[in-house]
């Protein structure tokens, strides 16, 4: 029984996780036919062997510096690849990627792209049909919901990304660099939304942020990714600590 | 069988993806749908007056019997042409959730059977206009279109893949459709023009040729097509459509971090 309680409450379960890219520049047939130079494969690690549980309703925050493998795992753990080497259980739940949204196909309509990329991330067009005019209402788009996205500004791209994914609520969130969508007033609305939801007893939440204070209030737990392996993974006042004390010690060595 | 369930599973997605992309390509242009009738309708024009007038063919109902060919062949090249740049083009939606590879050319063959079914009705049309006498070999007219579908599917799952890794196929593939266009016999009967054995054979070994001489035995003729022949081609479709799906799954994983 308490087994079984366990694996239930268990969201995510990451074991050995290893990712790597091919550096292969992608074959021409005619760079092959006059210069001869075929693509050298060169294969880079991006994440190196990472193991960690996340359970039901908790909110984990990755931290790590530029190019330590914190968005190809988000990546991985969104299903965008799999993989190399080990495995990411999901334990059957839905997983969206809050940030970028799911991808919008520019020549359509910004109401088109909602049910798209409701369809993507699992829902059912009625599902989606009774969310529609929350969206629209949160993305603040007025008559542009009818428009081809091409035709939006940077700004009202992201906030409609941003309102599809978050009123089209999954059971794993994972928030890349979120907190910066559209204008100030803007922000504070998405910055309560994201609360509100991370709030949810149900919802398991992976934040990678820089913002070492955003972390420390949000997060019940923080992972430290550095070059691609699991640094420290614990409380958020230990670990973001040390995160910060690396970082300054770095820069008093002149690194 | 993963694929019969990611089938079912994305249908809806598919198809109103594919009613999205109409919808915009409508809203887009000027004279919106009728573009899908003028196409090939003054294609169909423009070889009727080469090779009808100035060629001089005798085959029957020369202008319908151009424009079945284009019907077919353009689905094809079109399908061909697309995935090449399939994954490439939809990037913006494979580099932020899983979606499997080949219901992107589910979707855009939806969009392209639905301007075929426009192009099916004016050769209805055409055939009320020109009399053209039918019987019962018409039952064979949606088995072959089925074996077609099955054949554009397949080969296409392959110029997927290799679309990905050969950035300049396209062009290749540019050269090799208006090689096949020429001798697939769109304005010509294949069997008739070439000297004697090899007509026979590139009526039978080209597919696409053969198909569309298929519908054209059926809808004109009112013959009845080669089931052997077709039974054939709908096997090798198959295992070509499992192949390509093996490869696309085997790399598709490859795929977001080569574009």
């Amino acid at each position: 029984m308490i087994l079984d309680d366990r694996m239930q409450n268990t969201a995510i379960e990451a074991k050995d996780v290893r990712i790597s890219y091919k550096l292969m520049r992608t074959f021409s047939i005619q760079r092959n036919l006059l210069k001869r130079d075929a693509g050298t494969a060169e294969e880079f690690e991006a994440v190196k062997g990472v193991s960690f549980t996340i359970n039901r309703g908790e909110i984990l925050g990755i931290v790590g510096k530029n190019g330590s493998g914190k968005s190809t795992l988000l990546r991985a753990i969104a299903g965008v690849f799999s993989p190399n080497v080990g495995y990411i259980d999901l334990k059957g739940n839905s997983v969206s990627l809050l940030s970028l949204g799911v991808g919008f196909k520019d020549t359509l309509t910004g109401r088109n792209n909602i049910y798209l990329s409701g369809m993507l991330l699992g829902f059912s067009e009625q599902e989606i049909r009774r969310q529609e005019e929350e969206i629209i209402k949160f993305a603040e788009l007025g008559k542009f919901i009818d428009m081809p996205v091409k035709t939006y500004s940077s700004g009202m791209y992201s906030k409609l990304a941003f309102s599809i994914t978050s009123n089209l609520e999954t059971d794993i969130m994972l928030v890349d660099e979120v907190l910066s969508v559209g204008d100030e007033h803007f922000q504070k609305k998405s910055m309560d939304k994201m609360e509100s939801l991370i709030k949810d007893k149900d919802r398991t939440v992976i934040i990678v942020s820089h913002s070492i204070d955003t972390l420390k209030d949000l997060c019940d737990r923080v992972l430290w990714l550095d070059d691609g392996v699991v640094r420290e993974i614990g409380k958020p006042e230990v670990v973001l600590e040390n995160y910060r004390n690396h970082g300054l010690q770095l820069m008093t060595e002149g690194k | 069988m993963k694929f019969f369930k990611e089938m079912r599973k994305y249908w809806r997605f598919a198809v109103y993806a594919a009613k999205s992309d109409l919808q915009a390509e409508v809203a887009d242009s000027y004279l919106n749908w009728l573009w899908w009738i003028i196409e090939p309708l003054s294609a169909m024009l423009i070889y009727t007056l080469v090779f009808g007038v100035v060629f001089k063919s005798n085959e029957m109902y020369f202008p319908l019997f151009i424009f079945l060919g284009l019907t077919v062949w353009d689905f094809f090249s079109r399908c061909v042409t697309s995935s090449v740049n399939l994954i490439r083009g939809n990037q913006h939606i494979i580099s932020k959730i899983y979606l499997p590879k080949h219901i992107l050319l589910v979707q855009r063959m939806l969009v392209l059977a639905f301007k075929m079914l426009v192009c099916w009705i004016l050769v209805v049309t055409m055939m009320i206009w020109y009399h053209v006498p039918v019987g019962i070999n018409l039952l064979y007219f949606l088995p072959i279109l089925a074996v077609f579908f099955t054949f554009c599917f397949a080969v296409s799952l392959y110029f997927i893949h290799f679309g990905v890794y050969v950035s300049d196929l396209s062009n290749l593939i540019g050269i090799v459709l208006n090689l096949m266009f020429y001798v697939t016999g769109i304005f010509y009967n294949v069997q008739k023009s070439f000297p004697a054995p090899f007509g026979y054979l590139a009526q039978r070994l080209n597919p696409v040729a053969h198909l569309i001489f298929s519908f054209r035995k059926v809808l004109l003729y009112n013959e009845r097509p080669s089931c052997a022949m077709l039974v054939i081609w709908f096997m090798i479709s198959v295992a070509l459509a499992a192949g390509g799906l093996r490869l696309i799954y085997r790399n598709e994983n490859n795929y977001v971090k080569m574009i």
